[in-house]
């Protein structure tokens, strides 16, 4: 049976880039490939260990599927997250790449995405998915 | 995070800086990488914490750092409270964003009867150790390391991503008596060399140069009732405000560093006990 592939994304508060990762994560688990992936919260990854609802879940999944990391910044928390609990995530991907890339996308905030953000998440995810695929192919 | 309890629970965060830019958000998640960014601050912050599920993260994660929330929230709990459903959209609809407002409202309204200000504890202050310098009667010091200065005699001490303010000892010296102070506005923001408040003494009126590029986010409320803190002590009680800094490696190429400010500083005293001998001399003649 092919496995599953984790998606966790940055958790990025006060950034732009947390946003739209966690816009494209959202839009890749829900609409484009929901029955390839899961989504992991990364605040609850990096708790773990609660008695309920705990995180070891979100740990042991990233341990034995693979992983693809989303990053709004350069500390990159989600990858040194898995590396930390699971191991190497299998693919990253940084939102800053595509904010350079599309210099035209102006978003309303860093809360609000407006159209224009929803559309660079909706190509950043699009491009997520192809990572799935290749993922979960190999699987 | 992946629901829209999250969304909400982030957009109350979002809402909270904008309206008090005193109020710093923390990233829980960075909070835990062991990242040292926030590690001053939170040493002395209270902190509240916004949880948007049942995990409560948020809680948790500032628990890991040995810290205990200063006030909790519970997205959950508020959304009964004033009946109003979390959204499954990828962004808040209307209703969400007034729930996110009530709730940044009802925050804000609790921190006026704390006052956040009173909250934000006052730096912590280690022993320092000073060049120093006495040229007739005045006694004249500059830290060995950690802070950095302009040529206009103020200096800059860097924390992480944050920074405090204030004047030189050679320059309180000059200015002699501090009586009032003012600050610049909490929010605003500065390019290094622009105006960061004014200070006034029994001899002149001066305004503060910035050494850094940055936001205020804090300010030494303690010189309002005792400006003299800044002639009795300028490199840790008389500090004078607090930055966010926006590229500290970028303002250092402007600044000197302890030693050789205390060269320049001597230098300059020097060169200023000279004029003001000649000048003496010539009146003698």
């Amino acid at each position: 049976m092919k496995k599953k592939v984790g998606i966790i994304a940055c958790s990025g508060e006060s950034l732009i880039g947390g946003t739209l990762s966690r816009a494209a994560a959202r839009i890749v688990v829900e609409k484009l490939r929901p029955n390839q992936t899961i989504i992991l919260c990364q605040p609850l990854f990096m708790a773990g260990n609660l008695e309920k609802h705990g995180g070891q879940e979100e740990r042991d999944f990233a341990k034995n599927h693979p992983t693809i990391t989303i990053e709004g910044c350069e500390e990159e928390c989600a990858k040194i997250a898995v590396n930390r609990y699971s191991g190497t995530p299998k693919a990253t991907i940084y939102i800053q790449e595509y904010i350079d890339a599309h210099p035209e996308v102006k978003t309303n905030s860093r809360e609000k995405l407006g159209e224009e953000g929803i559309n660079l998440a909706e190509i950043i995810a699009e491009d997520i998915a192809k990572k799935v695929d290749e993922l979960y192919r190999t699987k | 995070m992946d629901k829209s309890l999250g969304v909400i629970a982030r957009s109350i965060a979002l809402k909270l800086i904008e309206k008090r830019p005193e109020i710093q958000l923390i990233c829980p998640v960075l909070l835990n990488t062991g990242d040292e960014k926030y590690e001053n601050f939170i040493e002395s912050a209270k902190i509240i914490a916004i949880d948007g599920c049942m995990t409560r993260c948020a809680t948790k994660l500032v628990e890991n750092r040995e810290k205990k929330p200063f006030k909790r929230i519970f997205i959950p709990d508020m959304s009964k409270k004033y009946g109003i459903k979390p959204t499954k959209e990828l962004t808040l609809n209307e209703e969400n964003e007034k729930l996110a407002e009530q709730i940044m409202e009802e925050i804000i309204k609790e921190l006026e009867d704390v006052d956040v200000k009173k909250v934000l504890k006052s730096p912590k202050f280690e022993a320092i150790e000073f060049f120093d310098i006495t040229v007739d009667k005045y006694h004249f010091n500059v830290p060995k390391e950690g802070y950095y200065f302009n040529e206009n005699d103020y200096w800059i001490k860097p924390e992480g991503k944050t920074a405090l303010l204030g004047i030189s000892d050679y320059l309180q010296n000059a200015a002699a008596d501090i009586l009032f102070v003012e600050f610049p506005e909490i929010g605003s923001e500065m390019e290094q060399f622009d105006d960061a408040g004014s200070f006034e003494s029994s001899k002149t009126v001066l305004q503060l140069i910035s050494p850094g590029t940055g936001k205020t986010i804090r300010v030494n409320k303690a010189l309002e009732n005792n400006p003299e803190l800044m002639n009795q002590d300028p490199y840790q009680k008389g500090w004078f405000i607090e930055i966010e800094l926006k590229n500290f490696e970028e303002d250092k190429e402007l600044l000197l560093n302890g030693p050789d400010y205390f060269e320049y500083m001597k230098e300059k005293i020097m060169k200023e006990k000279n004029a003001l001998e000649q000048i003496r001399s010539e009146k003698d003649v």
